[in-house]
C-alpha cells in the first residue's frame, strides 16, 4: 500500500449548537483519488475549510505528512505545505491575464513574501506555466483576461494554478457543478491526469457519474460522521447510503 | 422652566381682586404702611414689609387674597408708585386702588414700578408662593407656590407654614409643608425639635437637604449635645447612601436616554443597511427631515388649530413617518433601484442625494435652529430618589424607542410583508421565483426604513438642536452602532445602542464629552477588530 | 452581500488610459511652473496657486486609488493621513515664525502657554518635519492597518471604521489645549525654506514641487500596480481567499500598499496646507474623506490617471463654481455624481464603456422598452 499523506483523528467543528463535524477520523494515501460525498449538510465543505485552515476546529488533529499539524498554521503556511484547493465557486483573478494568474501561482514556500512582491520569473517557471496551459489546454488563451473566459475555462483556469503550485495534497470542491456533459468530460480526464505518486486528491462532488468515473475509494458523510467507505460499487449497494440519499 | 408657572397665578389675582374689590375692607393702617414700604427704593424697608404682611396675613390680621394680590402684582412690575399718589395696581385688566384693589382710574401722573432687585425679588417671590397657600388652599396656586417655597425652605416665614398647614385637607400637600417646617425647626433653639426636625429631613434626601444638615453640623461644632450630634451624623449617612443610589440611577436613566436616541438613529439604518446591505449615506438626512416635517405639524398645529399644539408630537408620528417614507421612496425608486447590484454607486450616490438633501433644506428653510415649543406634558418630571429626577422628555424619548423598537419587530416578525423583506434579503432570486416582487419588497423596506429614521427625527427634535446638518452627526454614530450590533439583526442594534449609550455617560463625566465619544469610538473600532461580523452577528460557515 | 463593491471595474471594452504621458505632462508643468517663479514671467499668482493646490489633491487621489482601486481596500478616512502632512508642516511653518517674528500663534494666546509644548522641538528643521511626516502617517497607517487587517475587517467594515477613526481624530483636534490650535487651527504662517509665503516666486516654487510630487506619486503607483507586487494586489481584489490559499500572507502585501499610499497622501498633506495658509480640523471631517473617494469614482479608479483626472475635474469645477455661484455648487456636485452613477459605472476616464457606448446603450434599451410598450 501506498505511503500516508494526510491523517485527520477526531475532527469536531461546531458553530453554535449544531455539530458540522462530529468526531471524525480519516486517511488519504499519495497515489490516490478520493471522492467525498453525502447530502447537504453532511460537512463536506467544512472538512475542507479545516484543512485548509479557515475554519478551526473544537477538537481534534489534521497532520500533512513531512509538515506536522496543519490546525496550528495559518491558510497561507498551510498552503506552502502543499495542500491546495480549489473553491466550489470558480475562483480566479477576473483582473489579470491567464498568464498573469498562474505566474501568481509560482509562490515558493522558500521565499519570504517580499521578496516574492519583487522578483521576476525564472526561465523553467514561464516554461512550466507553458507547459501547464497546454494541459488545460488554454494555450491560446493566456493573454486574455480571466473573467472573459467561459465558466469551463475558469475551473480549469483554476486548476491550472493549483498544478503549478505542486501541491501535496489537492482538495477539489465540486469541479464539475455547473459544467456542461462535454466540459465534465474533459474535467474528468484532466484530474485523473493530476493523479500522482506523491500526490493525495481529494473530491467532493454531487455527480455520481463522475465520482465513478474518477475515484478510487469513496467516503459517504453524513451529518458529520463517517457513514460508509469503500469503492463506488460498495457504497452504492449499501442500505445506509441508500436510505440517507433516498430518505426514510 | 425654574420658576412657578406664572399664568395660574395672574389668573387668580384677576379672580381675587375682582371677588374682593367690594367686601374689601377700605384703607387699613397695614395696608398703608406696607404699600408705603413696598414703594421705597431701598431694599431693607420693603423685605420688611413683606415679612410683617406675612406675619400679619398667618395670624388673621390681613386678608390673604390682598396680601396674594399685592405681593403677586410687586414681583411682576405691576404695583406702580409715584410722587405723592395713591399706589396702582396694572393688572390685565386695568388699573386698581392697591388699597382696597378697587377699580381705578389710570394715573394721570407718572408712575412706574419701583426697581426690584434680586433681593427683593427672593423676597417678593417667597412672599407670593407663601400667601398663595393661604389665600387659595388646595389650588393649583398654592401647589406651585408650594414647589417655589421647597427650593429654599429655609426662608419660609413660620407662621405661614403653621397657618397653611392648619388649613390644609390634603395629606401629601400637609407632608410636604411638615418638611418645611422641619427646615425652618433646624435653626430652632430647642433640642427636641431640632432632632425631630433633623428625622424628618433625613426622610427626604436630596442635596440640598444633605447641604442644610452639613451647615447645622459646621454651625453647632463642639457645642451640639451628643444626642444631637449623633441625629445629625445617622441623618447625614442616611442622605449619602440615599444620594449614592440617586446618582447611580440617574446615570443609568440619562444612559437609556442616550441609548434611546443612538438607537433611534440607528434602527433605519439597520434595515437599510443590515438587512438590505444598501450603503446609505443620507440616512441621517432623513432624521433631519423627519425632524422638519414634525416642525411643519408644529406649525400647522399654531396656525390651523393652537388647542392641539401641545399634542404636536403624536399627530406628527404618522404624518413624520410618511413624509420621510415618501423622500425615501422616491430616492429608492429614482436612484437606488439602478444600483442594487452596484453598491459603490450606491455608496457615492447615497452621499450625493445627502448632500442634495442638506442644500434643499437650507435653500428653503434657512440654516438656523428651528424653535420647537416644549409640551406641558413633556415639561418638567417626578423626583424618584434624592436627586434623580425622571423627566418626562427623556422619558418619552424612552419609551418611543421602545415602541417603535416593538413595532419595528412585529413588522418584520410576523407580518406577511415582513416575511416577504427577510425573503429578499435572504435570496433575491429564490424569492422572486416564489413570486414575491423583489422590487416592490425593495421599495417598501426602504421606506420602512427611512422613515424609522423620520420617527427618530420627531423623538429628537424636543431635545436636540434641529438643522439641515444635524443628520451628519448621526451618520458615524449609526453606522458603528448597526455594525456593533451585528448586521441584519435588530435586536444586535438595540444592545450595542444600550451599550454605547451606557459606556458613553459613565466615561462623560470622568473626561467630559468629547473625550467620551472619542473613547466609546476607539472601544468600538477595537471589538470590530476582534468581531469583524458585529458582536451579536448569526455565527456560521463563512 | 458586498462582493460587488470591491469587484473590479466591468468587462473593458477600453483600456485603461496610460499613465506615463500625464506624469511626464505634470512634470513638465512643474518644472515650467519653477522657472516662471525665477523668471517672473508667466500666469498670475493666484492662477499658480489654485493650479498647485488641484494637483495636491490629485495627489490625494491617487494614494485612495492605489488602494481602492488596485487593491480594493476602501478607505473612507483618507483626510487622516493628509491631515497629519498638513499639520506638521503647519507646525514646522508656525515654530519658523515664531523663532523669527517672536510673535506667539493664536492658540498659544488664547490657552495662555508661554512656550510651545515639547512636541514642537526641532520642528523649525525642514529636513527633521519631513521625517516625521513621512515616519507618523506611515507607522499610524501601520498600526491601524495592521490591527484591521490581522483580524480580516474588510470591505464596508473597513470603510466604516476607517471613517470612524477620521472621525475621532476630527473630535480631538476641536480640542484647544491639544496644541494643534484647537477649532480655529493654525494659520499666520510667514515662510517656508526661507521663501516668504506671499511672493510669487515662491507661490509658484510650491506649485512646481506639487506637480512634480504629483508625477512622482503618479509614477511610483504606476511602477508598482504593473510589477508582480501589483498583481497581487489586484488579485486581492478580486478573489483574497484564494490568494491565500495560494500561499500569500495578504496581510503583509495590503499592509504594504495601505502605508504607501498613506505616505503618498500625507506628503499631498504636507504640499497643501502652505498653498492655502491655514489647516484646521476641517480637513478631518468625513465629508473630505468621501470626497476623495467622489474624485476618484467619478475619474475611474483603478487607473490611476483616471482617479487624479477625477480630482482635477472636481476640484477645479469647484473653484470656479464657488467663486461664481456658492449656493448652486453642491446641487451641481451632487447631480453631477448622480449621473455619472447612473450612466457611467467606471467613471469618465476609466476602463469600460465610454459616454457615447453608454448613452446609446441606454437609447437601445429605451427604444426596446417602447416598441415593447407599443406591441402590447
Amino acid at each position: 500500500m501506498n505511503s500516508l499523506a494526510l491523517s485527520i483523528d477526531g475532527l469536531t467543528v461546531s458553530f453554535g449548537a449544531f455539530k458540522a463535524i462530529d468526531n471524525l477520523s480519516l486517511t488519504l494515501d499519495y497515489g490516490e483519488i478520493r471522492a467525498i460525498i453525502g447530502p447537504n449538510g453532511a460537512g463536506k465543505t467544512t472538512l475542507l475549510d479545516v484543512i485548509t485552515g479557515k475554519s478551526s476546529p473544537r477538537t481534534g488533529r489534521v497532520t500533512l505528512s513531512g509538515a506536522g499539524d496543519l490546525l496550528a498554521k495559518s491558510e497561507p503556511e498551510i498552503a506552502l505545505s502543499g495542500v491546495g484547493r480549489k473553491f466550489q465557486k470558480p475562483s480566479i483573478f477576473e483582473a489579470l491575464t491567464v498568464r498573469e494568474n498562474l505566474r501568481l501561482a509560482t509562490r515558493a514556500r522558500e521565499r519570504s513574501i517580499f521578496g516574492e512582491m519583487v522578483r521576476h520569473l525564472e526561465e523553467r517557471e514561464e516554461e512550466k506555466i507553458d507547459s501547464v496551459l497546454d494541459t488545460i489546454d488554454m494555450v491560446d488563451a493566456d493573454r486574455r483576461r480571466a473573467g472573459e473566459l467561459s465558466h469551463g475555462q475558469k475551473q480549469w483556469l483554476e486548476i491550472g494554478m493549483l498544478l503549478i503550485q505542486e501541491p501535496k495534497v489537492l482538495l477539489l470542491d465540486e469541479p464539475v457543478a455547473g459544467m456542461s456533459d462535454d466540459e465534465t468530460e474533459r474535467t474528468a480526464a484532466l484530474v485523473k491526469a493530476l493523479r500522482g505518486p506523491e500526490r493525495a486528491l481529494v473530491v467532493v462532488e454531487h455527480d455520481m457519474s463522475f465520482v465513478e468515473e474518477i475515484a478510487d475509494l469513496v467516503t459517504v458523510l453524513h451529518e458529520g460522521r463517517l457513514l460508509v467507505q469503500g469503492d463506488m460499487a460498495t457504497v452504492k449497494s449499501d442500505p445506509r447510503v441508500i436510505e440517507v440519499y433516498l430518505g426514510r | 422652566m425654574h420658576r412657578f408657572h406664572r399664568a395660574p397665578l395672574v389668573f387668580l389675582a384677576v379672580c381675587l381682586a375682582l371677588c374682593t374689590a367690594g367686601a374689601a375692607t377700605a384703607e387699613t393702617p397695614l395696608r398703608r404702611a406696607t404699600l408705603e414700604q413696598l414703594c421705597e427704593k431701598s431694599v431693607g424697608p420693603r423685605v420688611e414689609a413683606v415679612d410683617r404682611l406675612l406675619t400679619a396675613t398667618a395670624a388673621g390680621e390681613e386678608d390673604a387674597s390682598w396680601t396674594f394680590a399685592i405681593l403677586d402684582a410687586a414681583r411682576s412690575k405691576g404695583l406702580h408708585c409715584g410722587k405723592d399718589a395713591v399706589p396702582l395696581l396694572k393688572l390685565e385688566d386695568g388699573w386698581r386702588d392697591a388699597a382696597s384693589l378697587a377699580p381705578a382710574e389710570p394715573p394721570e401722573q407718572k408712575m412706574k414700578p419701583p426697581f426690584v432687585n434680586l433681593k427683593v425679588r427672593a423676597s417678593l417671590d417667597m412672599g407670593a408662593a407663601l400667601s398663595a397657600l393661604l389665600a387659595a388652599p388646595g389650588s393649583a396656586a398654592a401647589e406651585s407656590g408650594l414647589g417655589e417655597i421647597e427650593k429654599r425652605p429655609d426662608r419660609a416665614n413660620s407662621a405661614v407654614i403653621a397657618a397653611a398647614t392648619a388649613l390644609s385637607e390634603n395629606a401629601p400637600f400637609v407632608d410636604r409643608l411638615g418638611s418645611i417646617q422641619a427646615s425652618l425647626d433646624l435653626a430652632s433653639e430647642v433640642p427636641e425639635d431640632r432632632i425631630a426636625a433633623i428625622d424628618r429631613i433625613a426622610e427626604n434626601p436630596s442635596e440640598r437637604n444633605r447641604t442644610a444638615l452639613l451647615n447645622l453640623q459646621a454651625e453647632l461644632g463642639g457645642k451640639a449635645d451628643p444626642v444631637t450630634r449623633d441625629a445629625l451624623d445617622n441623618a447625614i449617612a442616611e442622605i449619602d447612601g440615599w444620594i449614592a443610589l440617586g446618582a447611580v440611577a440617574s446615570t443609568v436613566y440619562s444612559g437609556l436616554s442616550y441609548a434611546s436616541i443612538l438607537f433611534m438613529a440607528s434602527l433605519g439604518l439597520a434595515v437599510i443597511f443590515g438587512l438590505m446591505g444598501v450603503i446609505n449615506l443620507a440616512q441621517g438626512e432623513f432624521i433631519m427631515i423627519g425632524a422638519y416635517a414634525t416642525y411643519a405639524v408644529q406649525e400647522a398645529l399654531r396656525a390651523i388649530a393652537p388647542g392641539l399644539l401641545d399634542w404636536y408630537l403624536l399627530i406628527a408620528i404618522p404624518i413624520a413617518f410618511l413624509i420621510t417614507a415618501g423622500v425615501g421612496c422616491a430616492v429608492e425608486a429614482s436612484v437606488i433601484r439602478h444600483l442594487y447590484r452596484r453598491p459603490l454607486m450606491t455608496l457615492l450616490a447615497t452621499w450625493a442625494i445627502s448632500l442634495f438633501l442638506i442644500n434643499s433644506v437650507q435653500a428653503i428653510f434657512g440654516t438656523q435652529n428651528l424653535e420647537f415649543a416644549t409640551p406641558a406634558f413633556l415639561g418638567g418630571g417626578e423626583r424618584l430618589i434624592a436627586d434623580f429626577i425622571v423627566t418626562w422628555n427623556r422619558l418619552f424619548a424612552i419609551l418611543f424607542a421602545a415602541l417603535v423598537f416593538v413595532a419595528a419587530l412585529l413588522v418584520l416578525n410576523r407580518t406577511q410583508l415582513g416575511m416577504y423583506i427577510r425573503a429578499v434579503t435572504e435570496n433575491r432570486d429564490m424569492a422572486g421565483c416564489i413570486g414575491v416582487s423583489p422590487r416592490r419588497v425593495d421599495l417598501i423596506s426602504f421606506g420602512i426604513g427611512s422613515g424609522l429614521a423620520g420617527l427618530a427625527g420627531l423623538a429628537l427634535s424636543p431635545i436636540y438642536n434641529v438643522n439641515p446638518t444635524m443628520g451628519t452627526n448621526f451618520i458615524v454614530d449609526a453606522f458603528m452602532i448597526v455594525v456593533l450590533g451585528g448586521v441584519g439583526n435588530l435586536y444586535g442594534t438595540l444592545i450595542a445602542a444600550l451599550g454605547v449609550g451606557m459606556i458613553n455617560v459613565v466615561i462623560e463625566p470622568l473626561y467630559g464629552a468629547v473625550a467620551a465619544k472619542v473613547i466609546v469610538l476607539l472601544l468600538i473600532i477595537a471589538v470590530i477588530q476582534l468581531r469583524p461580523e458585529g458582536l451579536f452577528a448569526v455565527k456560521g460557515r463563512r | 452581500m458586498f462582493d460587488q463593491l470591491f469587484s473590479p471595474p466591468g468587462s473593458a471594452t477600453r483600456p485603461a488610459p496610460p499613465v506615463a504621458p500625464l506624469a511626464l505632462l505634470l512634470a513638465f508643468l512643474g518644472l515650467a511652473s519653477i522657472l516662471s517663479g525665477w523668471t517672473g514671467i508667466g500666469p498670475s499668482p493666484y492662477f499658480l496657486n489654485l493650479i498647485g493646490q488641484v494637483a495636491a489633491f490629485g495627489m490625494l487621489a491617487i494614494s485612495l486609488d492605489l488602494i481602492w482601486g488596485y487593491a480594493g481596500v476602501l478607505s473612507l478616512g483618507h483626510g487622516l493621513y493628509f491631515a497629519i502632512g498638513g499639520y506638521l508642516i503647519a507646525m514646522h511653518m508656525v515654530k519658523v515664525s515664531y523663532l523669527l517674528t517672536s510673535t506667539p500663534p493664536d492658540f498659544m494666546l488664547f490657552m495662555g502657554w508661554d512656550e510651545l509644548p515639547g512636541y514642537y522641538a526641532g520642528l523649525e528643521w525642514f529636513p527633521y518635519t519631513l521625517l516625521l511626516i513621512i515616519t507618523i502617517s506611515a507607522l499610524v497607517a501601520f498600526i491601524f492597518g495592521f490591527i484591521s487587517f490581522r483580524s480580516r475587517v474588510s470591505g464596508v467594515y473597513f470603510a466604516i471604521i476607517s471613517q470612524a477613526l477620521v472621525y475621532v481624530a476630527m473630535l480631538l483636534f476641536f480640542r484647544n489645549d491639544t496644541g494643534f490650535g484647537g477649532n480655529n487651527g493654525m494659520t499666520g504662517f510667514t515662510e517656508i525654506l526661507g521663501q516668504p509665503l506671499g511672493e510669487r516666486a515662491t507661490i509658484a516654487g510650491l506649485t512646481g514641487a506639487s506637480l512634480l510630487a504629483a508625477a512622482m506619486a503618479l509614477a511610483v503607483a504606476s511602477r508598482v500596480v504593473r510589477s508582480r507586487y501589483g498583481h497581487m494586489l489586484m488579485a486581492i481584489r478580486d478573489d483574497e481567499p484564494r490568494l491565500r490559499f495560494l500561499g500569500y500572507e495578504t496581510l503583509w502585501l495590503k499592509l504594504g500598499v495601505w502605508t504607501l499610499s498613506a505616505v503618498i497622501a500625507a506628503i499631498a498633506g504636507m504640499l497643501y496646507v502652505p498653498q492655502v495658509g491655514i489647516v484646521n480640523p476641517r480637513v478631518l471631517s468625513p465629508e473630505l474623506s468621501i470626497e476623495i473617494a467622489v474624485w476618484v469614482a467619478i475619474g475611474g479608479r483603478g487607473t490611476l490617471v483616471g482617479a487624479f483626472l477625477g480630482a482635477v475635474l472636481i476640484t477645479t469645477a469647484k473653484f470656479i463654481l464657488t467663486a461664481i455661484a456658492p449656493d448652486l455648487w453642491p446641487f451641481i456636485l451632487s447631480l453631477l455624481v448622480l449621473v455619472v452613477v447612473v450612466a457611467l459605472p467606471n467613471g469618465l476616464f476609466g476602463s469600460g464603456e465610454t459616454l457615447r457606448t453608454r448613452i446609446s446603450q441606454l437609447a437601445t434599451r429605451r427604444a426596446a422598452r417602447q416598441a415593447e410598450g407599443a406591441r402590447t
